[in-house]
Parts: structure tokens; sequence; C-alpha cells
């Protein structure tokens, strides 16, 4: 048959005719297959219960994005409209209206962000003058509709 | 009143054997493929998943039975229930543990039992040729083609490398052959030579012949060419749909339990094992030790059947068919000639 | 004739025989034909031959009826590539030959005296494998030969016939 020369892979020509009639009937290259079969069958396996068990992210994972807040619980966002800027994907629609803190100009009214759009790439995170915006680690979020895919600014305080 | 109720239990006791660890054997080897892959399988039914095959069982009744419109309805609905009968009727002749007073653990004493398992397994090709002959499908023809190709030229070999348990034993009763091998060590099973040194490389090598004849008898992986999804869709059950699949897939592992169990009676010692069983020994509780020896066989050649099923790539039809006439039947020739001489020179 | 499964195995084997005689689909005809064999394989357990009923399972529903289906299946005639049904003259002439032949076969048997004497006593081991071997390979030994001899005949020959070119 085709392929004697990979027939086994083995460095050593066998000796003897018991080995060599052996070698021809592929009776070494099965054994050690079962033998690689096996190890696969003991070995840890890969899968995870998902539900149950979840994959812990690794440290800089970009899930979905977060409205910070700071010590007095005021929303850190300026409505400078940086990240609306650099979003490559635009799907970051601010509305700015008057701060009801003297400390700052502007505040967002409303803030949406469509995470059907968002590619997840964490410009709007390195925009952001304020440190205001960053993403989670939070992966899984199920909506039933594509509106309620259009987070908007309640929601993205409380992620 | 009394015969009746014997034979009854022992007909019980038998079928549980079968159809008790045919359906169970599924979740086995669903749990197998997925190790060997990297996975986990299913394991979400019950506790470790014990309980799929019940909920495989519910899924195949519900679904609709369908026959194709230009199908022969009568044969398409026969196909399935000639593949299902002969493995459970030639299971009857396998002995499945030790005596029990002086019943043999047996449903049926034939003193031809070898060649009635042969004859049974035989008739088994029926169902596969006329089901996929009556589906009206052209992959379901080729497939059908095969498989009766592949089962009438690996009977050959299959039968000559049960022939020489038969000539180490001198006998056709299944319960010679294992009470034969019981109780005498390791030696004493026809594998290892049947007692008798000089016999050892004839026994192996007919072991070997027929566990390999026994996969393409059964058309397991790397011979199941009759049902090769790649190029056949499904072989002779494409056309197939809800329990009349699961009939097929069903007797799969029927025909497998059965050959194991022919395989471990004339080759393996049947029911004994050197140092658990007790072949002189006829209680009850000796009884039951024998026939979970006999089952545990049973159960790791079937392991072995889905390690190998998981390890090796298909064979291609022209490979099939050369090793089946031209490496097979010659070696078991050759090998019933050397075993012949072995014995008339008494050695 | 008081036995009821002699009864009903050798009614079922005549019936299927002459249902596989009068199927139009070769296929149909295929299955009747493997019924026939199975009550004739009953018949010879009763008769106290085991070994050859194993066998005439194993040899003629195992191996030559399926090479029957094979060959049938393979073909796999349609309907109007099986030509035309015979008409009843045909239909009878033949059946009245066939019942012909039964008679000039049945007649000497039932008029021979030997068949209303008792059966003599059956040796212990009749029909059983060493029985058969014994007077297969002793008793007959030469014929036997002789017949395996015109096997491997037989063989040369299908080969000949197989292979386009012999000494390629």
């Amino acid at each position: 048959m085709a392929n004697d020369d990979r027939v086994g892979s083995r460095d050593v020509e066998p000796k003897g005719f018991l080995a060599k009639t052996l070698m021809k009937l592929y009776v070494p290259s099965v054994l050690s297959g079962m033998k690689k079969t096996m190890e696969y069958m003991i070995r840890p396996k890969a899968t995870l219960q998902y539900p149950e068990v979840k994959r812990v992210t690794r440290k800089g994972y970009r899930g979905e994005h977060r409205l910070k807040q700071d010590e007095q619980g005021r929303m850190k966002c300026v409505a400078c409209f940086m990240c609306q800027t650099a979003c490559p994907a635009e799907c970051i629609e601010i509305t700015a209206g008057p701060s009801p803190w003297p400390d700052r100009d502007k505040a967002p009214v409303q803030f949406r962000i469509d995470m059907m759009k968002c590619i997840y790439c964490g410009m709007c995170e390195e925009a952001c003058p304020c440190d205001a915006i960053e993403l989670t680690e939070t992966y899984t979020q199920v909506s039933t509709s594509r509106e309620e895919k259009i987070y908007d600014i309640n929601r993205l305080l409380s992620n | 009143m009394t015969p009746w109720l014997i034979f009854g239990a022992k007909a019980v006791g038998g079928l549980a054997c079968q159809m008790g660890v045919g359906p169970a054997f599924t979740i086995v080897e669903r749990r197998v493929a997925a190790w060997i892959q990297g996975r986990v399988g299913p394991n979400r039914v019950g506790p470790l998943g014990l309980f799929q095959p019940l909920a495989d069982l519910v899924k195949f009744i519900s679904k609709e039975q369908i026959v194709p419109a230009d199908a022969d309805r009568v044969l398409f609905l026969l196909g399935p229930l000639l593949v299902f009968a002969p493995p459970i009727f030639g299971f009857c002749v396998i002995p499945y543990g030790n005596m029990i007073g002086d019943e043999h653990l047996q449903i049926a004493n034939l003193p031809i039992g070898v060649l009635f398992v042969m004859s049974v397994i035989s008739t088994g090709v029926y169902g596969m040729m006329l089901g996929g002959w009556a589906s009206n499908n052209k992959y379901a023809l080729l497939g059908s083609l095969r498989a009766s190709a592949q089962i009438i030229s690996y009977e050959l070999s299959l039968g000559l490398a049960i022939l020489i348990a038969v000539m180490m034993s001198s006998s056709l009763d299944l319960n010679v052959i294992v009470e034969q091998q019981a109780g005498k060590g390791f030696g004493a099973w026809n594998v290892f030579g049947g007692g008798h040194l000089s016999q050892l490389p004839s026994g192996l090598l007919g072991f070997g012949l027929m566990f390999i004849c026994a996969l393409a008898e059964n058309n397991r992986l790397p011979f199941d060419l009759s049902e090769c999804e790649a190029e056949l869709v499904g072989g002779y059950h494409t056309e197939y749909s809800s329990m009349s699949l699961g009939v097929f897939m069903l007797s799969e592992y029927l025909s497998m339990i059965l050959m194991c169990g022919l395989m471990t009676s004339i080759y393996l010692g049947g029911w004994s094992f050197p140092g658990i069983t007790d072949p002189s020994d006829h209680s009850i509780l000796a009884g039951l030790i024998s026939w979970a020896v006999f089952m545990t066989k049973i159960l790791s050649m079937m392991f072995v059947y889905v390690w190998i099923r998981w390890t090796l790539p298909r064979f291609k039809y022209n490979q099939l068919m050369d090793l089946g006439w031209k490496a097979f039947l010659p070696a078991s020739l050759v090998n019933i000639a050397l075993l012949a001489v072995i014995g008339v020179m008494g050695v | 004739m008081t036995d009821p499964v002699f009864l009903i195995t050798s009614l079922v084997a005549v019936g299927s025989a002459v249902a596989a005689v009068t199927r139009r689909n070769p296929v149909y005809a295929a299955v009747w034909l493997l019924i026939c064999f199975l009550s004739f394989a009953v018949i010879l357990l009763q008769m106290a031959a085991p070994f050859l009923a194993a066998i005439h399972v194993l040899v003629y529903t195992g191996a030559i009826l399926v090479l029957f289906v094979f060959v049938i299946m393979l073909l796999n005639l349609k309907d109007d590539e099986l030509g035309e049904e015979y008409g009843t003259g045909v239909w009878a002439a033949a059946s009245a030959l066939s019942l012909g032949l039964f008679g000039l076969m049945a007649w000497p048997i039932l008029a021979d005296p030997k068949l209303s004497a008792p059966l003599p006593e059956l040796p212990a081991d009749f029909g059983s494998v060493e029985a058969v071997g014994r007077v297969l390979f002793v008793e007959y030994g030469l014929p036997f030969e002789l017949v395996s001899l015109l096997i491997v005949v037989a063989m040369f020959g299908a080969m000949v016939l197989a292979k386009k070119r012999l000494w390629a």
C-alpha cells in the first residue's frame, strides 16, 4: 500500500521477519494511534460547563461599557463628545445639557451606545479626558429585541 | 409449569444482557467519543448524563415516521425489523453465566450453538439490503449494496476464524467450549492456545482475525463504508426517520453485543476468569459473579470497539475488499492448516 | 402428519414457494424464497438434522440468496423493463408440468411398502456434526474430494471469465 515510508514513523528500521510483517500490517501505527487517543481520553477537558462555570476574562478584556461615577456619586462625564468623535463605528450618541454641578459646564442628558454597532475597540475609553467611560469585563448580556441593545444613560451608569 | 418459569427467567436474563446494555451503551459511545475529542459529551440528562438514552428514545418516538413517496412501503417498514431480530435471536445460545443448580444460564442450549450464531448473523444483512432498496434512493441503494458485499466477504474469514476456536475445543456447543476454558487459568483460554502452548500462535492469530472481521461484519469504523456519511449521506438508512431509524441504530449495538458475546465465549473464556469464578460452584451467588464477569468482558470489548472507531480513519472500499479476500482469507486458511497439522502431530 | 409444527412449516414452505414463482417483482420473489428457505430449515430441524439445518441457513439464505438479491438490486429493473406477462395458457402448461414432475417423484415414494412399516430407531448421534462428518469424510471420502476438485475447476472457470486478459 501507499505511503510505506510513513508507516509507524519510527527512526529505527524494523529487524526480523515478525517486526517487518507487523509494520507492514500497520500494527505499530494502529497501536500508537490508540495510545494517543487514550491519552486524550484521560486528559482534562477544555470544555467549560458554561452557565454554571464561566470563563475568567483576562486582564484588559473589552466587554460592555460603563459610565463611571466619582466618590460623591456624580457621573464623571462632561459631555465633551471626544468619545463620540473617536468612535470608528459611530455607535455613541450624546445629548448634552447644562451641568447641575458648579465645577463643570456640561453634563450628558442622554448617552446612548448602540451595542449592535459597537466593535468593542476601546477607542472611547482612550479618548476620554475625564476617565469617565470604560469597558468592563461583562460579555454576556442577553436582549430580546434590537431596541434593548441600544443602551441609554441609566443602563450604562448601572453597568 | 416450573420448566416454563425457569425458561422465562433465563429468557429475561438473556434479554436483559442485550436489550439493557444495547441502549445504555449509546451513552458510553457518545461519552467516550467526546473524551477522545477533548470534549465532555452529553452530561445533562440525569446523573452523569446516564438517562440520555431515555431522552433519545423519547425523541425518536415523538418524531414523524416518513415513508418516501415512491418507496416500497411494505419492505421499507419491514427492513428495520429484519435487522433487529437476528442479533436477539442469536444471543439465545450465548451462555451468559455459570450453571445455577442444574440450569445453564443460557436461553437455549443447542449442540450446534456456534453454527446457529453464524447462520443467524448471516441473515442480518437482509434488512439492510431490502430497507436500502425499498427507500428508492440511490445513496441508500449504494449503501445496501456495499453492506451486503462487505458482509458476505467477511463472513468467510469470520467463519474460518471461529473455526479455529471450534477446532481447539472440538465442539460446536458453546457451553462445552466455555467450560473447557473455565477454571484452568489463562492458558486454557482459546486465545492463548486452549491449554496447549503449541497452539498459542493459532489462537492469537485466530482471535485477531475474528476481532477485525467482527468489526467489518458489524459495519463499524474503520469498515463502516455502508453508511459512510461523507459519500453516501447515511447509507442504507438515509431515508429512515423516527423510531425505524432508532431501530437501525439500536440493532447495530445489539449485533455488536452478540459479536462480543460470541468472541468472549469462544476465545476469551466466556463467563470464567481465573481466581474469580469457580466452575464447580453452582450456587446463585457464583452464578451472579460469573454473569458479572461475562458482562465485564463484553463491555470491555465494546469499549475497544468504540476506542478503535474514534482512532482509525475509514478504509477505502477497494482496500476493504483486498484486505478481506487477499489478506484475511489466506491467513485464516493457513492458520487452520497450521492448527490441523499441530493437532494431528499431537504436540 | 399429525404434528402441527410440521403441518404449519410445510404449508408455509409450499405457499411461499408458490408466491416466489408467481411474484412479478423479483425482489418480492426473493423475499418469499427467503421465507421458503427458513421454513425448510425448521423442517430439517424437526427431522433431527440440526447440522444440516444450520448449514442450510448459512449457505442458502446467508450466501446464495444474498447474491440473488444483490444481483437483482444491482440491475434494479423498472416495471416496464420486466417484459410481457405470460398468458393463462402458459401458466396452465407450466403448472401441469410441475405437478406432473412432482407426481413422478412422489408416486414411487408413496407406493414404497417401507412407508407403511414402522420407522426404524435412529442412532443416538443421528444428524449430529460428528455423524455427518464421519459419513462425509470417511464413508464417502473419495466422492467428496472429487466434488471439491469440481468446485476448484469451476472457480478457475469463473476467474478465466472474469479476467479480461488472462496473463496480464
